[in-house]
């Protein structure tokens, strides 16, 4: 195979990762991230641990292998952008350690001073993991500072724009609601029903689609504007994608005013699901857009690994993504059943 | 400076990372012993002391996993330069780490933790396996990487980056073979004495009616210590063999044949990491002969308690020598640590660092809380299980 047809399937592959680590930690960081608005009791709230906690480090791995397969692929993004986002990275691994960290721990703890604590930490760096990653993913499609000498011309706080935020914050509104859905779906008893209604009481389903068009509306102002990108300007029918993105963002606002709540947890992962195939898709073939001008961005041809390493990560993908993804199905089918109040 | 932190900060980090590590690899293969011989002899004492057990794990290794992590995404954040030139030989070690030992040890111990008493037998065995296969697997493809970084073969320096030749190669290096069953033996001896350890305190301490399950474990973790500190020695051996030909200045610094700080230093840990390895084969045999001596002896029992940092001791001054003894270089012979840094202003390190010295002392009592608190519960008998479940 030719190089540039192992940079695009590595391309794709490190996109599908992506999506399947985020489409995940939207219903697990989600739930857990309203666990104090919702219970009532210390019974509830292990029912959304028990729903949660059997799945965090399985969903968590998906984070780990995009990461990297972006360093085994494509070593000179790699570099570059986790220069960059240095201390954005280390705000996301200490939130993504306090979540880890304080589910176990307060699975096995017995002291009710230290519970109170370790409950406020897990709802913080739930959410916070879910703002940081929004911020990640929106300015990874918005483009970077990137100039023509190869360097970053501003600092990591341009990493907080407003696009960037309006990304973090549909993180977390569509986190809420998916995780609401998954209380509903894997909890006995009224919890489901509490978490549904606080995510309609305090307007979250009605946030989602407004924070969609400001992240699209970001995009279209960029230099390296996915709209006008190298697909995008090949093929007018990709505007399908943002299209659905806004639709099924709609729908999930309809399901959830309706109460509709299964429908509404599909529509807030497929909202995810294309607003990231319509990033990655727009921003193809750059991993590093700059938006300072387009052409100082690094494409994954100028960033690839050679050919014998992408092959040799390839041919383990074919083997292993299969293996993996059957095993993590059978969990989700055996274990997914409703945690009951006295669970364990 | 930028060099100076990003270097504290990785030894940091790793070695922090490494106080759970050693732990849960060696753990789990005796939870699969104790799982294998319920599921096979329907001896339901091995359930009883694999729950048990089984949860001391558990708290490590979510610790284990976490800081995890922060070893991945430090590659990109400080090690940018060593990234961009090793990333075509590097990537793929840690690609399969993250997709076959990381995904398959991730799955199932959310299993084992939530749901192990609601699972047949069997079904227990399989997951406790798969555990320990991904355990395996995961220390495999990471010393594969170390194991490059040492003895580079498989791929050729073209001046800017590495370029990969003959992943086999890499795969099959002889020094990562080699580092790779000497680690695996050194965690496995460190599970022995912790769990020795452990079973000590409950015969001094615990509940009388426990006291025959943890006589059992004692027998377990005196024979564990003994079967691995004996393979250590040859391991070690064989190791250093290989070393003489391929890392000349390592062994020039084991034997004091240079002189200056760091010199000194290897050779100083390397005296430790031997003497120790003696003494373990020595406590090993001592503890198996006399077994009946020591189950009644409340002195011995209190050593035991009071031994556990020495493995620990032993596996960091060996990671000293391997490490320590590779200086300057960051790939052997190749490039020098000094290349390999971001170009990050130092301002940021000094966050990380600072923030990181700060959350991990946070984390190591939380750790050491948890743990003790859950071995001094001991086992309980109205469920057959663990206390809280």
């Amino acid at each position: 195979m030719s190089n540039e047809i192992l940079a695009t399937i590595a391309f794709n592959v490190i996109a599908f990762s992506w999506m399947v680590y985020l489409v995940q930690e939207l219903f697990i960081a989600g739930s857990s991230a309203m666990n104090m608005a919702v219970v009532k009791s210390e019974g509830e709230r292990r029912q959304i641990q028990v729903a949660t906690g059997i799945h965090w480090d399985g969903i968590e791995v998906w984070l780990i292998a995009a990461i990297a397969l972006t360093f085994g692929a494509f070593p000179l993004a790699f570099g570059t952008v986790f220069t960059y986002y240095y201390v954005v990275l280390f705000l996301l691994v200490y939130a993504l350690i306090g979540r880890g960290v304080s589910i176990e721990v307060i699975y096995k703890i017995d002291s009710k001073r230290w519970l109170k604590s370790v409950v406020l930490a897990w709802t913080i760096s739930s959410t916070l993991i879910l703002f940081i990653l929004g911020v990640f993913i929106t300015n990874t499609f918005l483009g970077f500072p990137y100039d023509a000498n190869g360097e970053m011309s501003k600092s990591f706080v341009s990493a907080f724009n407003v696009t960037s935020i309006s990304g973090g914050l549909l993180f977390v509104a569509l986190g809420l609601i998916a995780g609401s859905g998954w209380i509903n779906l894997t909890t006995e008893g009224e919890l489901g029903l509490r978490a549904n209604n606080f995510v309609k009481k305090f307007g979250v389903i009605y946030a989602v689609p407004i924070l969609i068009l400001l992240v699209f509306m970001g995009y279209n102002n960029s230099e390296a504007s996915l709209f006008i990108g190298e697909l995008f300007t090949a093929v007018p029918l990709m505007f399908v994608l943002p299209i659905f993105t806004i639709t099924f963002a709609l729908i999930t606002t309809y399901c959830g005013y309706k109460g509709q709540t299964t429908r509404m947890f599909n529509g807030a992962l497929l909202t995810m699901v294309f607003f990231l195939i319509t990033g990655f898709m727009g921003s193809f073939p750059y991993i590093v857009p700059s938006y300072i001008a387009v052409e100082n961005g690094i494409t994954i041809f100028d960033a690839m690994a050679a050919s014998k390493s992408l092959s040799v990560i390839l041919i383990a993908i074919a083997i292993f993504y299969p293996i993996i993804i059957g095993y993590q199905t059978w969990k989700y089918i055996t274990f997914t059943k409703k945690v009951k109040f006295n669970d364990e | 400076m930028v060099a100076v932190l990003s270097r504290l900060q990785f030894a940091l980090t790793i070695a922090f990372h490494f106080i759970f590590v050693p732990l849960t690899v060696g753990l789990i293969i005796l939870i699969v012993i104790f799982e294998a011989i319920h599921y096979f002899k329907g001896d339901d004492r091995y359930r009883k002391l694999s729950n048990y057990f089984s949860d001391i794990f558990l708290i490590n290794y979510a610790f284990g996993i976490v800081t995890g992590i922060a070893m991945t995404i430090q590659f990109g954040t400080n090690w940018a330069g060593y990234s961009i030139a090793m990333g075509d030989v590097f990537g793929s070690p840690l690609i399969l780490e993250a997709i076959v030992a990381f995904f398959l040890e991730s799955t199932f111990t959310g299993i084992w933790l939530f749901r192990r008493h609601k699972i047949s037998s069997r079904m227990r065995l399989i997951t406790v396996s798969m555990i320990a296969i991904g355990t395996t697997l995961s220390a495999l493809w990471i010393i594969t990487a170390n194991g490059f970084m040492q003895h580079p073969v498989g791929a050729t320096w073209n001046g800017t980056k590495m370029v990969l030749d003959d992943f086999s190669k890499i795969v099959f290096n002889p020094y990562a073979w080699y580092m790779l069953v000497h680690n695996h033996l050194s965690a496995i001896v460190l599970s022995g004495f912790v769990v020795l350890a452990i079973s000590s305190w409950q015969l001094l301490k615990g509940k009388e009616e426990d006291k025959e399950l943890f006589k059992l474990s004692a027998k377990f973790g005196a024979w564990t210590i003994l079967i691995t500190s004996i393979l250590i020695p040859i391991s070690g051996n064989a190791n250093l063999d290989f070393l003489n030909e391929v890392q000349p200045s390592k062994i020039a610094m084991i034997q004091g044949t240079v002189s200056g700080g760091l010199e000194t230093v290897v050779k100083i840990a390397f005296g430790i990491m031997v003497s120790l390895g003696t003494i373990f084969v020595a406590f090993g045999l001592y503890t198996v002969v006399f077994f009946k001596k020591y189950v009644v002896s409340k002195t011995l029992q209190k050593l035991y308690i009071y031994l556990v940092p020495l493995p620990y001791i032993a596996i960091m001054t060996g990671w000293m020598v391997t490490e320590m003894g590779r200086q300057p270089w960051i790939i052997y012979g190749i490039m020098e640590v000094s290349e390999g840094i971001s170009d990050v202003p130092v301002s940021q390190i000094w966050f990380s660092v600072i923030s990181i010295t700060i959350f991990y002392a946070i984390l190591f009592v939380m750790d050491y809380i948890l743990t003790m608190t859950r071995i001094k519960n001991g086992i309980d008998h109205s469920s057959g299980g663990a206390k809280d479940e």
